[in-house]
């Protein structure tokens, strides 16, 4: 019985060390943990066991409903063609690319390189928003249209990893029906029962979210889907209700990132193993080139075709080119369902640290849009309003 | 002599010196007087709100601080904007002095260990290095 409290207090330990690297460097605490676990991985082999697993897949399914809660509904009504068509192509070019270049150039399975192409199909939402921060952009047009996009490029991985490994028998369709059900009338009922308890300290709204993302986890998992996906849309349908209840949010994240998140990205860290990633750097490359490479051949010819100014066009390629939490979502379903083995796992894995560090740089050096180059966002002096 | 100046203040000793100076040089030369603060946000995150919970932390940190330092420019006859930006701090004072079109750049800084600046590297070094003006560096003893 005490194993388990030393554990924990293992685990905890790296968590707080994280943290206070994070507080130091500067760099978000989820890449900061990454690290951290495949440092400790790779050294003293922190246990896993089985709680340590539910706290991570859990951390998982919640971080998933917050990055889809932070859905701006009224960017995408307004940028619905541009969004669509560059997320969708963001989605579906590096999926492709990364999938045949695993299947046919490096012989891995085809249920292997279609984690493969999942992995590297994500962009992130977060690590995009940070940098645009830090130049405004995320006031401008062209900010709020690229992070609709990548909301929709996201959309994409979460439905290809609810459904590609899926048998579609019975439960599964039990399972489409009632999260279809609950995606209708969850924003009405979730509004109301806010109302009602009305920020309570016995925290009423945080447990509601929580048990229909469990059951939701539950019917996703029996129906041999997997739990992000009703999460991501729960989060979508309640983007708005959300968006009036930052205090709620604010109160979830606390809970999430104190106990949840710390174990779901140590674990997937830890994980990695560094001698397989030194033995196939070569692999590394390949798929980093791939999702960079099917990125810009897909998605630059759709901001011209959209009349964006080169610069604007290089730095929205490269915005979307960049992963992380999705990503290594998507590696850790493949090993933890014996689709992928550690060694395919770990260059996954790294790949993915690589794509939300790399493309941000380059963007941030050389193609950020400056002065009146944040304003405008087509050619032909159409302007933001 | 200088038009338009800019102080990176951050509320340090570094900064408190380099704050006496800026206002000796601007009144001096009668120059337009912008101060700016930088919150850090997290570099590669995982949620939206947690940047912008780090950017409200930072908004009212640096509220505070930047009113105490505009007052005290004020009872010298001095008239300062403030600004409060986010992101790398380096990064963010040199965008910022070339938005406002300054001449002459101010930092205050405190010696650092020489392994801590190996390491993580310095604002004033990167500022130093890239300002497209003159850049007074004024450094505190302690």
């Amino acid at each position: 019985m005490e194993q388990i409290w030393w554990d924990a207090s293992v685990w905890v330990a790296l968590a707080l060390i994280s943290s206070l690297i994070s507080l130091k460097i500067g760099i978000s605490v989820a890449l900061v943990e990454l690290i951290v676990g495949i440092l400790a991985g790779n050294s003293f082999h922190p246990q896993i066991s089985e709680w340590i697993n539910f706290l991570a897949s859990f951390g998982a399914v919640v971080l998933t409903f917050l990055a889809g809660a932070e859905l701006e509904s009224q960017t995408l009504k307004r940028f619905w063609k541009e969004s669509l068509v560059l997320g969708v192509i963001g989605f579906f070019a590096p999926f492709a690319l990364a999938w045949i270049a695993a299947q046919f150039v490096l012989g891995w399975d085809i249920r292997a390189a279609q984690i493969a192409g999942i992995a590297m199909s994500t962009t992130s939402v977060a690590v995009v928003y940070a940098v645009m921060v830090e130049t405004g952009l995320n006031e401008t047009a062209i900010g709020k249209l690229i992070l609709a996009a990548c909301f929709v490029d996201d959309l994409g991985t979460v439905i290809a990893l609810g459904l590609l490994f899926t048998s579609f028998g019975t439960w599964f369709w039990i399972f489409v029906g009632l999260t279809a059900l609950a995606l209708f009338f969850l924003p009405r009922i979730t509004a109301h029962y806010l109302k009602k308890v009305n920020a309570h300290s016995s925290e009423p709204e945080v447990k509601y979210i929580y048990l229909i993302l469990l059951l939701l986890a539950y019917l996703a998992v029996r129906g041999g889907s997997e739990g992000v996906l009703p999460a991501y849309l729960v989060g979508m349908v309640l983007a708005d209700t959300f968006l009036g209840n930052r205090e709620l949010i604010r109160r979830m994240r606390a809970t999430t990132f104190a106990l949840l998140t710390p174990f779901y990205f140590l674990k997937a860290g830890s994980l990695v193993d560094l001698k397989a990633v030194m033995t196939g750097f070569g692999l590394v490359v390949i798929f980093f080139l791939a999702k960079s490479c099917a990125k810009f051949l897909g998605l630059y010819p759709a901001g011209v075709l959209f009349r964006f100014t080169t610069k604007v066009n290089l730095y929205t390629t490269l915005m979307m080119s960049t992963g992380l939490t999705f990503g290594t979502i998507s590696a850790l379903y493949g090993l933890t369902h014996k689709i992928i083995d550690r060694d395919q796992y770990s260059i996954l894995v790294v790949v993915v640290i690589l794509t939300a560090i790399i493309p941000t740089l380059i963007a941030q050096a050389f193609f950020e849009p400056k002065g009146s180059e944040r304003e405008v966002l087509f050619e032909g002096g159409e302007r933001d309003v | 002599m200088f038009n338009k100046i800019l102080l990176a203040y951050d509320g340090s000793d570094g900064a408190k010196l380099a704050l006496a100076k800026t206002a000796e040089i601007a009144k001096s030369a009668k120059a337009d007087l912008h101060i700016l603060a930088v919150g850090r946000i997290p570099e590669y995150a995982e949620t939206v709100s947690e940047v912008e919970e780090e950017k409200e932390q930072a908004q009212n940190y640096y509220s505070k601080i930047m009113e105490e330092a505009a007052n005290q420019l004020k009872q010298q006859g001095l008239s300062p904007i403030v600004h409060i930006d986010f992101g790398k701090p380096a990064d963010t004072i040199l965008r910022i002095a070339e938005d406002v079109g300054v001449d002459l750049l101010v930092l205050g800084t405190h010696p650092h260990s020489v392994a801590r600046r190996r390491f993580l590297g310095a604002t004033v070094d990167k500022v130093i290095d890239h300002a497209h003006c003159s850049v007074l560096v004024v450094r505190s003893t302690s």
